[in-house]
């Protein structure tokens, strides 16, 4: 009897870590997909927040720091993963949405690196930078680690 | 023969300085301490005219603006923007300073300008600027060569991306219509974008003009009658604005009313209207449509009366995000009263545009 409890009892914590993870501590933007920032404003945001901040719809972070969005973007099936997910185009959607933006002088370019080792290496030069990786293998500092929370209901950051 | 080599220097000067400007932004070593690029864009183009007057058939090959397009951040809030271009008119080479404005951005989503900038008045000037790869026909509308102030020199307060609706606003106050800082023009624009690629908007622009002449910030074309009116006037544009540019369709409506008011002729109120819709098959193919319609009274001083319109029909190829190719036929009418002959007549255009980024 008292092994049933136990169970009972572990079972149920473990129930609750993992409801209390997906629900306050946040997760990846999807399975294949990671947000990292380095000296941005906050460490979680909601997804639409995130889409609006990749799509240069924000300038500049509340500490000051100008937003450089750093992306892993080339031609292959991960930028096409990230461009569908993101901004719902295709990857040469996605170049002439930035083009159309860059002349027209209401945003700045993003980062394109070839790779996850170069982003991350942007990243860290740039106080204010926000990076989006692809499944990303390399290990990632804490500092720059950014959570998504899959809420509605989160205050919009605009 | 002095005339001749005179004339040879400036061309190459004029070179000369372009390129100036090319090296120095592009040289990493002098500036490496700030983000700059230099990125570039163009045009060439095809013009097959038919006049119906004289029923004979022109023919053109013709290069359309080089632009430079530089841009440099001066630290957190502060950055630079430039826009320089090589055109060939009349067998000679122009070099225009399109726009050179600072911007600060102070706070959020709130920025301040200085300087040369194309004036927000509607959707196209506001985004396309001088980059034939953005627009989506060959040219620019018709109230393009009439109505519009292209570009402006002064200051301006922007806003963007502001509220679920990504409200933006503009608010300036820049030399007048003719470039005379005496009688400033003033501009307030605001838009909305409610959803992914559409945008609304509408704006109220108020200039004095003291003395009407064609030194303005149009030059792209104007039969303006300003050599013959040289007095005062009064001059208000309202425009609106209405884009959507989905994976699929595209549409895009320019309104703008033009009034303008004379102590000798009173209030004149003008129009135009350019409507543009587009279908993407693929992301590659665009075949569209377009018309065009503007509409200047008798009694206006600025432009004289006018009654043209313009209905076309094309085909969009991008071959790249940074080319593509654009071939349109299009079929101009004005009024019998239009003073000139080679208003009525067919055009077609083959036009390659890109961009160097």
């Amino acid at each position: 009897m008292q092994y049933i409890k136990s169970s009972i009892s572990v079972f149920v914590t473990v129930a609750f870590l993992l409801l209390i993870n997906n629900s306050c501590f946040g997760q990846n933007y999807s399975s294949r997909i990671r947000i990292c920032g380095n000296s941005i404003d906050e460490k979680s945001y909601t997804i639409s927040d995130i889409k609006s901040i990749l799509k240069g719809e924000k300038s500049l972070w509340k500490n000051g720091n100008r937003v450089i969005i750093v992306m892993r973007f080339n031609e292959d099936e991960k930028s096409q993963y990230l461009a569908k997910e993101i901004y719902n185009k295709s990857i040469q959607g996605v170049k002439k949405f930035w083009l159309g933006l860059v002349f027209s002088g209401r945003s700045s370019a993003p980062l394109f690196a070839d790779s996850n080792e170069e982003a991350l290496l942007m990243l860290a030069k740039y106080e204010g930078a926000i990076g989006v990786f692809v499944d990303c293998q390399e290990e990632i500092p804490a500092d720059f680690k950014v959570s998504i929370i899959k809420s509605e209901n989160e205050k919009s950051i605009r | 023969m002095i005339k001749t080599i005179l004339t040879n220097y400036k061309k190459i000067m004029k070179f000369n300085y372009l390129f100036l400007l090319t090296l120095i932004y592009s040289s990493t070593g002098l500036l490496a301490q700030g983000n700059f690029n230099v990125k570039g864009f163009g045009s060439m183009e095809h013009n097959l005219e038919y006049h119906q007057d004289v029923e004979e058939f022109d023919l053109a090959w013709q290069l359309g603006e080089q632009s430079l397009f530089v841009t440099g951040d001066m630290g957190n809030k502060f950055s630079f923007l430039g826009e320089f271009s090589l055109g060939y008119r009349g067998g000679d080479i122009h070099a225009n300073l399109h726009r050179a404005r600072i911007k600060c951005n102070y706070v959020g989503n709130h920025s301040l300008m200085i300087g040369q900038m194309h004036t927000p008045v509607n959707y196209w000037n506001d985004v396309y600027y001088h980059a034939r790869i953005f627009f989506p026909t060959t040219d620019r509308p018709l109230a393009f060569s009439y109505f519009i102030p292209v570009h402006s020199i002064g200051i301006r307060a922007q806003g963007q991306n502001l509220g679920k609706l990504n409200f933006g606003y503009d608010i300036q106050t820049t030399n007048s219509l003719t470039g005379d800082g005496n009688n400033p023009a003033v501009l307030g624009a605001f838009h909305i974008k409610p959803a992914d690629g559409m945008r609304i908007g509408a704006s109220y622009y108020y200039s004095y003009i003291a003395q009407n002449n064609t030194m303005q910030h149009m030059n792209h074309g104007s039969g303006m009658m300003g050599s013959m009116y040289a007095g005062s006037l009064d001059y208000q544009l309202i425009n609106f604005s209405f884009a959507r540019f989905e994976q699929k369709l595209e549409i895009l409506n320019e309104f703008t009313a033009a009034l303008s008011r004379t102590d000798s002729l009173g209030a004149a109120q003008n129009y135009s209207n350019y409507l543009y819709v587009g279908y993407n098959i693929k992301e590659l193919h665009t075949p569209y449509l377009l018309c065009d319609i503007l509409k200047s009274s008798n009694n206006d001083l600025r432009n004289g009366a006018i009654n043209k319109v313009k209905f076309g029909i094309g085909y969009k190829y991008q071959f790249t995000p940074l080319l593509n190719m654009k071939c349109q036929l299009e079929r101009y009418t004005a009024n019998p009263d239009w003073s000139n002959p080679a208003a009525n007549h067919y055009e077609f255009t083959i036009q390659l545009s890109y961009a160097i980024y």
